[in-house]
């Protein structure tokens, strides 16, 4: 397949996969703010971890002086100057399909093309103030079905493998983002840590990562250690880094016609080493003191597995910094 | 519920294709005005609604690109269908055939022996100056020997209801993809009426252009792929590009996409290189090789054309197709036609002064009033004098321009378009039509029984342009009707 598509197939998946995510964390920013009002304080701060959970507290503070539930929300959801608002990721997202539109299936085109109509149309009906919560469910429900129909009407061909490579290691890459910009909230303040305060708050980051149900099935007690188990380590839950880069590994392996646990390509034996880490990983050997500078670890090898496949199959050159459709991991 | 009043629809003093006098449908239109009358205004008005959010789902609308806020407007699009019967529709397919075969046998004679020129019928000098000329294509003998693979030609109608070939199209044409959309979506809202007046399909058409394509594809090489270049997502037609794209599962590349490698066309894949052997360009000649033609070109391939030169890639339209659709050169078409087929024209010319000749410029300039000025190498209604509705001073512009450049202009009478009924605030009234048929030429010539049909939604306009408040229909040719049936 030509160079371009896979290239433009990659990050159109990923931008949806961002879109989706960023309407995850703010609707529960949104959710958390509720309890946290009687102290205004804890309320500001919940919205600065959504900040710095989005990588975008530079562009925030250029155009906003104050931190307010409705400036963060509109923030998020429309503002063009935030290179990963909703509405940014989502208008991205549809100039990809648009040119690839011959390459994915029709269905999956018109449903991106009606998400972002819908999102445009809500960013001038006010609806922020109106429904937020529907808001961010029609977001969470149009990329839900975009994903579901690029499962299921789309070939399982080597571009949907380049599809959804580009969703895993952005969802992978927005995990550690949103677990690194709620504990580090946490953590700030020792008064609190490890103790049952912190309760509401791991709540919400579970919520936020649709995680919540799974995690009582499997631990039931809420405790700072075992969220943290089990949105980066767990086999099994769909959104946790492993199964993220496992999968990852899988979709590169099909493209690259290789078998599981051979490094016969520099993709596939980068991405086997992270995903082997991960998948080995003894949760306890991991102090929440060092959460920080772990997950900063993991997302440079993660951007050095993105590079890979940019230079390996979309024909990125050294000397070339980011194409017109690509971003690089901040 | 009463349905719309037809009793006060106007014919006016115009051809209206559907009512042949008042209330009294033609031939192949009782169906169509049956349905117009028991349909109520809110059912007619629902139609449109749903029409058009399935034009917008689709996305097929104009770019409003560099406005991030900017609001996406659908090409308009009207439910009343405008109907052909078979027995109009003979004559049109037996003159595109004629005409498109002559002007592919004038294209490899000019850029061939030149018999023609030598003959005395079409000036030397005319061709030569033609803004579609290309002297590089001299002694190239395209793959197969086909120019025009693809051509879409204007047809109007005059107040007889005579056609007439408006323009010839030779190049890219585009608009082939609202013709395949409009009917699918006419097909999803009134599928009893599209079966019952026995419309013929138009869904044939990517597979014929894809035969069309690959009946070109240079020998001597394992089935090199055939793409459709184009100017990428920017370019206004770029919905047709990837619905075609998409419609024959063929590559749609752009040009950062190709590459000249040992003397062949390849593409840049995720696994390595691979051959291209047929090329449906959807960007102008001038830009296919900065190499060969522009400097400037980012959207072609360094080297293209030397591949086309040694006959290892097709490119479709052939690269110097323009110079037969040039203004000028078109008033000759009907005497081409008898010098290569030795027949007359079976579609006529609009009659035109080609302002080069002394004696039509005078006339054209004594009477700029009644007519209608165009510039020999544009095309879209790009610039053009309305010569009846236009005011002194811009007949002056265009006087001086026609001293100063000859050359570059002709002149037509204001043909008085056809009319269909059209839906306008809830209610019919008659809008003027043109018609644009889509004719692929491969192994033999063949007319997408259809097209195009853009129609003037201002009152009293001739200007189909979208860019000027046009819109299209769906376009129903009917089958012949077969004896044991009545007349629909």
């Amino acid at each position: 397949m030509l160079s371009r598509v896979a290239d433009t197939l990659y990050w159109l998946m990923r931008y949806v996969e961002r879109a989706e995510n960023v309407a995850r964390f703010v609707d529960v920013g949104l959710y958390l703010s509720v309890d946290l009002s009687g102290s205004p304080a804890g309320a500001t701060s919940s919205w600065e971890a959504v900040i710095k959970a989005s990588g975008e507290e530079k562009a925030y503070h250029e155009n906003y002086s104050s931190v307010s539930a409705d400036q963060v929300l509109s923030f998020m959801s429309f503002d063009r100057h935030n290179e990963n608002s909703i509405l940014t990721c989502l208008s991205r997202a549809r100039e990809n399909a648009r040119s690839v539109r011959e390459i994915i299936a029709s269905e999956m085109w018109e449903a991106l093309n009606r998400a972002y109509l819908m999102v445009h149309r809500a960013s001038q009906e006010n609806a922020l103030k109106l429904r937020p919560h529907a808001f961010f469910k029609e977001v969470k429900l149009a990329t839900h079905l975009f994903r579901g129909l690029h499962e299921d009407t789309m070939s399982h061909n080597e571009g949907w493998h380049f599809a959804r490579a580009g969703c895993m290691v952005e969802r992978a890459d927005q995990c550690s983002r949103i677990v690194e910009g709620h504990y580090s909230v946490l953590l700030a303040n020792p008064a609190h840590a490890l103790s049952d305060a912190m309760d509401p708050s791991l709540v919400g980051l579970l919520k936020s990562m649709s995680a919540y149900e799974m995690y009582r099935k499997k631990y039931r007690r809420i405790s700072a250690q075992r969220v943290l188990e089990f949105l980066l380590f767990d086999s099994e839950f769909p959104r946790s880094i492993h199964a993220c880069l496992y999968r990852c590994e899988r979709s590169m392996r099909a493209i690259t016609g290789s078998r599981a646990g051979r490094a016969d390509d520099i993709t596939n034996q980068r991405l086997g080493r992270l995903a082997s880490r991960f998948a080995y990983f003894d949760p306890s050997e991991l102090p929440l003191s060092d959460l920080e500078a772990f997950l900063v670890q993991f997302r440079d090898e993660l951007a050095e597995v993105d590079w890979t496949i940019r230079t390996r199959f979309f024909g990125t050159r050294q000397d070339e910094g980011d194409g017109a459709q690509s971003q690089v991991l901040q | 519920m009463a349905g719309v009043d037809l009793s006060v629809y106007d014919i006016g003093a115009f051809f209206d294709e559907t009512f042949e006098s008042h209330a009294h449908p033609r031939e192949g239109r009782a169906l169509l005005v049956k349905w117009l009358s028991e349909a109520s205004p809110q059912d007619l008005a629902a139609q449109q609604r749903t029409a058009e959010q399935m034009l917008l789902d689709l996305g097929i609308t104009f770019n409003v690109y560099g406005h991030a806020e900017g609001t996406e407007k659908i090409f308009p699009f009207d439910v009343v269908p405008r109907i052909l019967p078979a027995s109009d529709w003979v004559v049109i397919e037996r003159g595109l055939v004629q005409r498109i075969t002559a002007l592919n046998l004038f294209l490899g004679d000019v850029y061939g022996h030149q018999t023609i020129i030598k003959d005395g019928i079409v000036p030397r000098g005319l061709i030569e100056s033609a803004g579609g000329y290309l002297s590089a294509c001299a002694g190239v003998k395209p793959p197969k020997g086909v120019y025009c693979h693809v051509v879409g030609t204007d047809l109007v109608r005059d107040k007889n209801g005579q056609f007439y070939v408006l323009e010839d199209n030779l190049r890219s044409p585009s608009g082939v993809s609202y013709v395949l959309e409009n009917r699918s979506i006419m097909k999803r809202l009134l599928p009893h009426l599209v079966e019952a007046c026995r419309v013929m399909p138009v869904d044939g058409y990517p597979s014929k252009l894809l035969e069309t394509l690959q009946h070109v594809t240079p020998p001597g090489s394992t089935e090199p792929a055939t793409v459709l270049l184009t100017p990428g997502i920017y370019n206004s037609a770029y919905f047709e590009h990837s619905f075609l794209a998409q419609q024959m599962g063929i590559e749609l590349v752009e040009g950062r996409d190709l590459i000249v490698r040992g003397g062949y066309l390849t593409m840049r894949t995720t696994s390595g290189f691979r051959r291209v052997g047929v090329v449906y360009r959807r960007i102008d000649d001038t830009f296919l090789d900065p190499l060969a033609f522009r400097k400037d070109s980012m959207l072609g391939v360094p080297g293209l054309f030397e591949v086309y030169k040694n006959g290892r890639v097709a490119i479709a339209n052939a690269p110097g197709t323009g110079v037969a659709d040039d203004k000028v050169i078109y008033t000759y078409v009907p005497r081409i036609i008898e010098y290569y087929l030795g027949e007359k024209p079976i579609l006529p010319n609009v009659p035109t002064f080609a302002c080069f000749d002394d004696k039509e410029r005078a006339h054209v300039l004594k009477n700029l009033d009644q007519l209608v000025v165009k510039t020999a190498n544009e095309s879209g209604g790009y610039g053009m004098l309305m010569g009846p509705q236009a005011s002194d001073e811009e007949r002056a512009v265009f006087a001086k321009r026609i001293d100063d450049n000859p050359r570059d202009y002709i002149a037509q009478p204001l043909i008085s378009l056809s009319r269909v009924p059209t839906l306008v605030d809830g209610e019919l009234a008659g809008r003027h039509v043109d018609l644009r048929p889509y004719v692929l030429t491969g192994k033999e010539t063949y007319i997408l029984p259809g097209g195009l049909t853009r129609v003037a939604l201002r009152k009293g306009s001739y200007v189909v342009n979208s860019s000027q408040g046009g819109g299209s229909k769906d376009t129903w040719v009917l089958r012949n009707a077969p004896s044991a049936h009545p007349p629909c």
